[in-house]
């Protein structure tokens, strides 16, 4: 039951990505030329720090409302458990300050965005998880590309049994079945990487901290780390 | 191809294939020395773990202690691996602890709750094995409170073919009677003998201020906490288990620690007043199945008067005591062997 749900969860993740990926949105990576920019952009702000350099940029905002962003991560889940996940992230507001100081010019950027999340993991000799989250999510992009990202989503976690559950009824008779459960999830996570000046490339290092609720008779909780790669779709 | 398509077809093409892995992992396939499965009942889906010698047909179903253990703690060590050899070892993580999940609500906490979940386990053993199968009940300690409530409180006992209690804590309120007295004894006999003298007179002087018959929360905790201490002050008298044995590889283990230790404490907290309120002494007598009692002579956790006082209550003439000379609260890890001994000579009188 659960593999099902998985593969069709996944089936319509593929599909969402090439979806994202077929319109053309034109993903650069923040020190690269600019295009075209996009209708639909809600707000950009070029905002500018004392003494820094003003410049108007406005196809730094339709760079970033264009792109999404997809993200593919494994890791550790409690420090025991094999993880994957995949992240869909959709930028909706971009800051970009551009600061300078004897002529040298620093660009920091801040993207905030909504994020998708699918993922999951094996918990060997007793349940496989499968979860999902939409995330309110924030990059912090340096000059030299390091950035922070941080974010809180809610989701559903299921954890499905991989080991046989055995019910009896009241006439005695031993019936066989994948047994499972499931509970709403909230999440909050923060996470540092690399981006790449010469691709849309972002190396991740996320710690995620989550729940499944109710577990018993309250809650499980969940500690992931993670490594991963995102990359802006796009031809 | 643009790059970037190639790029994200190809972070595509790992999603696929994580998923994949994921969804066709596996677990350890059942045979006939092992089996892991959940048993569904009243909103719980109670972990259990047979391992062992399945084609015995004769199953040993042990209770964690705790409350806030679980089955998994005590699959290893020479004696449960001795005792695999011979026979097939069901360890059942009990409600809220251990790997057994569920959602119920807190008032389902109950003694009556988890005596339900053993019979109900000892009836899927039966069903799945063979109604034919012999089903022995071993309980250590607060799985001596469990377990003897089950033994008094279901039917369960026309399901089984003997009650093996280790170190079982079947009447809290008896056992820090009895704890108080043995600190004082044993600390006095310590002190006399010159050993750890300073500190055996700080608990002496303890117990001495305590009412036996009145201890406050604050106090059991004080007590069982100095019991779990005083092992190590008494090791030079105690046995250990010396054996060369395995354990379970860390990423196959069926806990997920941070998960168990909270569910763990929750289920402890909500269990523990009716816990500590647990004095089953006196319906001992409606326990009328063949009955071993295990004890270390120096456990202050769940002292050998307890079993002592159980032997002259348990309604059968087919009952046993055994006090082992250098054992504490785990006579399995103390004295592995004498311990092995006594339970297959149990086992194979009543099976």
């Amino acid at each position: 039951m659960l593999n099902t749900l998985l593969q069709y969860a996944l089936l319509f993740f593929i599909c969402l990505c090439t979806l994202a990926s077929s319109h053309s949105l034109y993903a650069q990576n923040q020190d690269g030329p600019k295009r075209v920019a996009v209708p639909g952009v809600k707000k950009s702000t070029i905002e500018s720090a004392p003494n820094s350099i003003k410049q108007s940029d406005k196809s730094n905002s339709s760079e970033l409302k264009k792109s999404f962003r997809l993200g593919v991560h494994a890791g550790l889940a409690n420090a025991q458990h094999f993880s994957w996940r995949s992240n869909l992230f959709k930028p909706l507001r971009l800051t970009v300050k551009q600061k300078g100081k004897r002529g040298k010019s620093k660009t920091v950027r801040k993207e905030m965005g909504v994020g998708l999340d699918i993922g999951g993991f094996q918990h060997p000799n007793n349940s496989t998880a499968a979860n999902f989250h939409l995330n309110l999510e924030r990059y912090k992009i340096a000059h030299s590309g390091i950035f922070t990202h941080l974010g809180l989503g809610i989701g559903y976690q299921r954890l499905a049994h991989n080991i046989p559950t055995l019910e009896l009824d009241e006439d005695g008779t031993l019936y066989e079945f994948q047994g499972g459960r499931g509970g709403f999830s909230p999440l909050a996570f923060f996470g540092f990487g690399v981006a790449s000046k010469r691709s849309p490339l972002r190396v991740h290092m996320n710690h995620r901290f989550f729940l499944q609720m109710p577990y018993n008779t309250s809650l499980a909780p969940y500690y992931q780390v993670e490594l991963g790669l995102s990359f802006s779709l796009g031809k | 191809m643009h790059p970037n398509t190639l790029l994200s077809r190809f972070l595509i093409g790992c999603t696929c294939l994580a998923a994949i892995a994921l969804i066709s992992s596996c677990s350890l396939d059942a045979d006939e020395n092992y089996d892991r499965f959940f048993v569904r009942t009243d909103g719980a889906d109670l972990a259990v773990q047979i391992d062992g010698n399945l084609n015995s047909n004769t199953f040993i179903l042990l209770l964690h202690g705790g409350p806030g253990g679980s089955g998994h703690e005590y699959n290893v060590g020479t004696a449960m691996d001795m005792l695999e050899e011979d026979y097939a070892m069901a360890y059942l993580d009990q409600r809220g602890q251990g790997a057994s999940q569920g959602n119920y609500s807190p008032t389902d906490v109950t003694l009556q709750a988890f005596s339900d979940d053993i019979h109900e386990v000892v009836k899927v053993i039966k069903a799945r094995y063979g109604q034919d199968v012999d089903v022995f009940l071993m309980g250590h300690s607060w799985g001596g409170t469990t377990g003897t409530h089950a033994l008094l409180n279901t039917n369960v006992q026309e399901e089984l073919n003997g009650w093996i209690e280790v170190g079982g804590a079947h009447d809290i309120p008896l056992l820090y009677e009895l704890s108080v007295y043995m600190f004082i004894e044993v600390g006095n006999q310590e002190i006399a003998a010159g050993q750890n003298v300073d500190r055996w007179t700080e608990i002496v002087e303890y117990c001495e201020t305590l009412d036996p018959l009145n201890i406050s929360d604050g106090e059991s905790g004080e007590l069982n906490g100095m019991g779990h201490e005083v092992e190590s002050l008494l090791a030079y008298k105690l046995g250990s288990d010396d054996g060369d044995y395995a354990y379970t590889p860390y990423f196959q283990n069926p806990l997920s620690n941070l998960v168990a230790a909270i569910t763990n404490g929750n289920t402890s907290n909500l269990i523990y007043e009716e816990s500590e309120e647990a004095a089953m002494t006196n319906r001992l007598n409606e326990i009328t199945i063949p009955s071993l009692l295990l004890y270390g002579k120096y456990d202050f956790v769940c002292p050998p008067g307890l079993g002592e006082s159980a032997l002259e209550e348990i309604g059968t003439t087919e009952k046993f005591y055994v006090e082992f000379e250098q054992s504490a609260h785990s006579p399995m890890d103390n004295e592995p062997f004498a311990f092995v001994e006594e339970v297959t000579n149990f086992v194979e009188q009543y099976k």
